[in-house]
């Protein structure tokens, strides 16, 4: 019940600059007003809760999607992320475009990736 | 080369060097994920004695082989370094280091003028960094002495009179705030904490990217809606062109008036010409800030 958590494995900040966002397949995008973007993306679910969520009725197997909407310092990061922009690229351009510190960018960028990462939307590759 | 003035004490250092940590007595500074420099600084009263701190720092660090440096060991222009911070009045002593992984070079530093002591080390991987380490030596700058101090910090500066003190800090992505404060009575700089009874807050923030903050919404609006100390609906906000104004009392009732605790409130907030940001400066407290103080606090708040 109180096992310690595994430490997950830490890279230095100049190698996970380096590394290149890429956008999950079944994620889907929908323009919406004002030149913003809604992402709909399958929520990964937890086995042990599916088979829950099956058994009481809750849930027909059918993946359930949710919807993530972008503001616009978002929807910039979102398009920049091709598969081929690293995260260091992503950052500058955003320092550029939006006249920011060149340090804050990076934080907001790699702030919005891993929340983005965390739900599955986009993964990194080296 | 970028110039650091924090708190008193300034430094230029290369521009690939970043600081990493910032304390109100402190500076680190990162240069690719590497320590390459740290300053730590206080004001002393009465004598200083460099041999004690050297003692104290060697006491300290058991795992490093700490010394003195004599003339012959230092390189030449840590050296020429040295000279010219003796030549504005800073005494210093150096001390190398050296442990299983780290090697440095450091100075203790004191300006007898203002009593401060300061301790700078340079973690050095390569020649290279010998010369940066002499180069960013040669530039501290003591600027404890003066009617204004100036700060500059994340590509801000601004000049502050003497009486404000450092009061607390945050740089976050998006939003940097800078408050200082000056106690009514200056008796109590330092007896009471900062921002406790009367007195002056005056407070500097950066909101950033001002083209997206102000998308859809004026500038008065934005500010009645986000700013923590945005004025309150019954002081009236002047619009000038990107810029708006207030100055006012912001809470105040007899018992107020007769205690001498209304609060007031005076600010300003603009968008920059170049920056895509938006300053504010904003003075409140019990001690209204005189309209030509503040207005020279405004004029010397830029973007770098």
């Amino acid at each position: 019940m109180f096992k310690k958590k595994a430490l997950l494995p830490t890279i230095p900040r100049s190698q996970a600059l380096n590394m290149i966002p890429v956008r999950n397949t079944e994620v889907e995008e929908t323009p919406i007003p004002d030149d913003l973007i809604r992402l709909s993306y399958p929520l990964a679910i937890k086995p042990w809760f599916g088979q829950l969520a099956e058994k009481v009725g809750m849930w027909d197997k059918r993946p359930m999607i949710k919807h993530l909407e972008l503001d616009e310092m978002g929807t910039f990061v979102w398009q920049l992320i091709d598969g081929e922009h690293s995260v260091r690229q992503i950052a500058e351009e955003f320092t550029r475009h939006y006249q920011v510190q060149p340090r804050e960018a990076e934080l907001s960028v790699t702030a919005f990736i891993k929340t983005i990462g965390q739900r599955g939307i986009i993964g990194l590759k080296d | 080369m970028a110039e650091f003035i924090w708190n008193g004490v300034g430094i230029t250092t290369p521009d690939e060097w970043e600081p990493s940590a910032i304390e109100r007595d402190g500076l680190v500074f990162e240069n690719r994920d590497r320590h390459v420099c740290e300053v730590k600084w206080n004001v002393v009263q009465g004598s200083f004695s460099f041999d004690k701190h050297i003692k104290r720092l060697t006491k300290g660090h058991k795992n490093a082989a700490l010394s003195g440096v004599t003339e012959d060991e230092t390189p030449q222009a840590w050296t020429a370094a040295l000279n010219r911070l003796t030549q504005s009045g800073i005494r210093a002593k150096s001390f190398i280091w050296k442990t299983e992984i780290n090697q440095g070079i450091g100075a203790a530093l004191h300006n007898p003028a203002t009593g401060l002591a300061a301790l700078i080390q340079f973690f050095i991987h390569n020649e290279q960094d010998e010369t940066e380490a002499a180069s960013t030596l040669a530039s501290f700058r003591d600027y404890a002495s003066g009617k204004t101090i100036p700060w500059a910090m994340f590509g801000l500066k601004a000049r502050v009179p003497a009486e404000f003190k450092l009061e607390t800090f945050s740089f976050k992505p998006g939003h940097y705030t800078i408050k200082f404060w000056r106690p009514k009575n200056a008796k109590n700089t330092g007896r009471l904490p900062a921002g406790k009874g009367p007195g002056t807050h005056l407070v500097f923030e950066r909101f950033a990217p001002a083209s997206v903050l102000l998308k859809r919404i004026s500038i008065a609006d934005w500010a009645r809606q986000t700013m923590e100390n945005a004025p309150p609906e019954s002081v009236e906000i002047s619009t000038d062109a990107n810029t708006i104004y207030w100055n006012g009392t912001a809470r105040t009732s007899l018992l107020r008036r007769t205690l001498q605790r209304a609060i007031y409130t005076q600010g300003a907030v603009w968008v920059t010409d170049n920056g895509n940001a938006l300053l504010s400066v904003i003075a409140h407290g019990t001690v209204p800030a005189p309209d030509a103080i503040f207005t020279d606090i405004c004029e010397s708040y830029e973007l770098v």
